[in-house]
């Protein structure tokens, strides 16, 4: 009985997916063709050099199928994606669907490494400025995630490399040459959303400080960390929960400024040429992809905030 | 290691500094196998040079690969010298028949491929015919023009016309798709692997890097350094960054790693860095919509005196050097006399009083219509071209005064080419090609009604461009240009803005750097590293 349920439950989830997805890409699909600014002319003008007459331009259009009705060409792009070709970028000549595969790892990595340092940066702060209550820690803390939050993710990379490169020469300036090339991008993508979440965490654990339990469990004569670490926790995990995996998200679209002045080449820099070439399949696949992370993200944190919140356990139960 | 070791000299600082060495530290040990070497300034025979795109596919007759890597790789028949000079490459001299219908190439003897094939007259016209007749090529004029190839002795090639075609040995100086690839590295035509003849082989190319070795049985001059390593830097400030920091030895260039004047005017400060500017090869113009009110010669008359081409140009250089006064800058071949165009805002205002444009308010009117302009501007300015959003100020400014209302419209590349091919605009700003391609180029591109987007026509225009083009000997070719020129002129077809300065800049121990003839160019033959 339940265990139908939960399948149901699952193919609901999977088709919904599927409509998401299919919406989003033919929706893509339409815009590209509505928006001003043909590949044609772009490549024409941009890769064969001066020169490019009408005749090229029109014999791109017509080799990229671009003057055929959007329902049919959107047919042959489903048809093709459906068995794993993505078609040919028309801006470096290659499969799409290589590309993403030597890129989209690496924004997996750039993504996993911030959110691991937002994390820890941003449950270390807020804890440290729930429970030290005096002094002016708390407000310091304040201070440096409003700061985080607010400066401009581009402005921020740009400072850190005229000190940390320029200056200290402790760290390169961009590419993919070891661990030390890794700290600043993970750094600068996850002080934002470390500076959002460490207000979360503050707040509601001060909060949660404040019930009578950890007061009854101060005055049962257990250590002053304790129940903040095992009783008020939990609970402030739960609320936290939400805003973290927004903010996760907000990694995803932050990668883009930082995959580009960084040098670090990913999906995100990639999507972003792709849109300013007119490269219609790579905007496609960069769409699917990043709508594919979206969805995933999403419905992991459903589960794991079921999970943690006995609460919505019992509610989807009944 | 490097990271490590200078880490430890700065933990002795204390501080903040010093957690983030230890952290820094401790994570350049953990990953010393996994990279950080190719940043290692001990090994000084290799150059490494900041590029904005991966090398990518080196196939000749594709337009996706890398126009300088191409460049190290391959080479063609006859190269552009300083000035538009043609000079002997891999052919040693070539003669033009009395008619114009044949040309005869004396290739050069005792040149292989990378791979060790003969560069004789079958591998020259086994790559002629990838592109010689084929619709992908036909923008190009010789693509259309030779009719047949032939290969009479081992190293002589000889191209029929079917028509003259004076600008086919400039034409054959470009980097795609006139240069050579080893027969045996295309089997059938298809392109397999990038092997030229020239002076550097590809080692490997990531999307992140290129590396590049000696070739040590080069024919020509060999280069002083042994290898150079691209590192791919999309970002034009973190390029600089790197140069600064000692991580790349080069940037610069229009389609390699631009640097734009508040950038250069930056590292001419530094005197760890040399700027080195090379002479102007390209020309941005403000050009006209004659579907409008700007179809009347008067109002561009006014336009054109009303516009302080020195003011504009002390805001984008921080001084006067690179205002242009003519249509292609002195370096091309053939760019005649500069005009007389002058700066007199008072005469604008007479101008168009004459012609009945009236005040009305702030803005002129005429019959009713209120003298309104439309220019153009792109919003992310793609390689070789201009941001001209601050001229475009300028001029909005500067035509105010004079009763011409200028709306600025910014739109994205992509958006830019479309808008100006379908006329979508009165004013736009618009670059020649350069080299190696001009003048004839952009005189075909700009000049002529037969283009798809010209900036000015008329017949007699047309006529003059033609015969500029099909002049067999320079004397002609050089008073027709000027006839050109004139004529331009004559109907206040465009108003010279500046001649676009082409920057590079290397850490000061790279010595022997020189900006070669034209942006396509990577030439470090003579390069040494201190």
């Amino acid at each position: 009985m339940v265990d139908g349920r939960r399948q149901r439950a699952l193919t609901g989830h999977v088709l919904s997916a599927v409509v998401v997805l299919l919406v989003l890409t033919f929706g893509t699909f339409s815009l590209i063709r509505v928006t001003p600014g043909s590949t044609a002319a772009s490549i024409a003008v941009r890769q064969a050099g001066p020169g490019a007459s009408q005749e090229q331009i029109e014999r791109i259009r017509h080799e990229l199928k671009l003057d055929e009705s959007v329902v049919t060409q959107y047919g042959v792009w489903l048809t093709r994606a459906l068995r794993g070709d993505l078609g040919r970028s028309e801006r470096s000549g290659r499969p799409i669907a290589a590309e993403i595969g030597e890129k989209l790892p690496r924004t997996v990595f750039l993504g996993l490494g911030s959110a691991l340092l937002a994390l820890v940066m941003g449950f270390g702060a807020g804890i440290v400025a729930a429970v030290v209550r005096r002094g002016p820690l708390p407000g310091v803390l304040r201070a440096v995630a409003l700061v985080g939050v607010s400066v401009p993710t581009f402005w921020m990379s740009f400072v850190v490399i005229a000190v940390f490169s320029e200056r200290l020469s402790l760290l390169p300036t961009s590419g993919q040459s070891g661990p030390v090339s890794w700290i600043m991008p993970w750094l600068v993508l996850a002080i934002p959303a470390a500076g959002t979440i460490s207000r979360v965490v503050a707040v509601s654990l001060s909060e949660a400080l404040r019930q009578q339990y950890v007061t009854a469990a101060r005055a049962r004569g257990v250590a002053a960390w304790s129940p903040t670490v095992r009783d008020a926790l939990p609970n402030a995990v739960g609320a936290t929960l939400n805003v973290t995996a927004l903010q996760l998200g907000t990694l995803l679209t932050g990668s883009v400024v930082v995959e580009t002045v960084f040098g670090w080449p990913g999906v995100g820099a990639w999507f972003v040429d792709s849109v300013t070439f007119r490269d219609s399949g790579a905007i496609l696949a960069g769409v699917l992809v990043f709508a594919v992370a979206f969805i995933l993200l999403t419905r992991t944190i459903d589960v794991v905030q079921t999970a943690a919140d006995p609460r919505l356990r019992r509610t989807e139960v009944r | 290691m490097r990271g490590a070791l200078q880490s430890d000299r700065r933990l002795r600082r204390g501080g903040v500094r010093g957690l983030v060495a230890i952290v820094a530290a401790a994570l350049a040990l953990a990953g010393c196998g996994v990279g950080g070497g190719s940043s290692e300034p001990g090994a000084r025979t290799t150059i490494r040079v900041a590029t904005m795109e991966p090398v990518g596919i080196l196939d000749p007759w594709d337009f996706v690969g890398q126009f300088h890597a191409m460049d190290l790789v391959y080479e063609p028949l006859i190269a552009y010298g300083e000035g538009g000079a043609l000079e002997p490459a891999l052919a040693e001299s070539w003669d033009v028949s009395g008619d114009g219908l044949t040309v005869t190439f004396a290739l050069r003897e005792g040149v292989r491929f990378h791979d060790g094939t003969d560069f004789d007259a079958a591998a020259a016209k086994f790559n002629l015919e990838q592109w010689v007749g084929k619709e992908k090529f036909a923008f190009l004029g010789g693509s259309r023009a030779i009719s047949s190839i032939e290969t009479p002795a081992s190293h002589t090639l000889v191209l029929r016309l079917s028509a003259p075609y004076p600008p086919l040995l400039q034409e054959l100086t470009i980097v795609r798709p006139v240069r050579f690839l080893s027969p045996a590295a295309a089997p059938g035509g298809s392109y397999r692997e990038p092997v030229g003849t020239g002076p550097w082989k590809v080692v490997s190319s990531t999307d992140t890097s290129g590396s590049f070795v000696r070739n040590d049985d080069y024919w020509g001059p060999e280069p002083e350094i042994e290898r150079v390593e691209m590192r791919v830097i999309p970002d034009s400030q973190t390029r600089l960054s790197a140069l600064r920091a000692g991580e790349v030895d080069l940037i610069g260039g229009g389609y390699l790693s631009p640097i734009n004047a508040v950038e250069a005017a930056s590292i001419a400060d530094d005197p760890s860095l040399d700027l080195v500017t090379g002479d102007p090869d390209t020309t941005m113009s403000l050009t006209f919509n004659r579907r409008g009110p700007l179809g009347e010669r008067a109002v561009r008359e006014a336009v054109s005196l009303a516009t302080d081409v020195e003011a504009i140009n002390d805001v984008l250089y921080g001084g006067k050097e690179y205002v242009a006064r003519s249509y292609f800058p002195p370096s091309v071949p053939h760019s005649g006399t500069p005009t007389t165009r002058r700066y007199d805002p008072h005469e604008a205002e007479r101008v168009l009083d004459r012609a009945g444009w009236t005040m009305k308010g702030s803005t002129r009117a005429k019959d009713g219509r209120p003298l309104r302009l439309e220019l153009l501007l792109v919003s992310d300015p793609v390689h070789g071209m201009t941001d001209s959003r601050t001229t475009g100020q300028a001029l909005q400014d500067a035509l105010s005064t004079i009763g011409i209302e200028v709306e600025l419209t910014v739109v994205d590349g992509a958006t830019y080419f479309d808008q100006q091919a379908a006329g979508r605009f009165d004013l736009v700003f618009s670059t020649t090609y350069g080299a190696p391609y001009d003048p004839a180029n952009s005189a075909l591109s700009f000049l002529s009604s037969t283009a798809d987007t010209p900036t000015w026509s008329s017949p007699a225009l047309d006529a003059l461009v033609d015969r500029s083009v099909s002049a067999g000997d320079p004397a002609t070719r050089d008073s027709s240009y000027q006839a050109v020129y004139d004529l331009l002129e004559r109907d206040v077809a465009f108003v010279p803005i500046t001649h676009p300065p082409r920057y590079y800049a290397v850490r000061s121990e790279v010595d022997g750097f020189r900006v070669p003839p034209h942006e396509y160019r990577l030439d470090l033959t003579h390069v040494t590293l201190g």
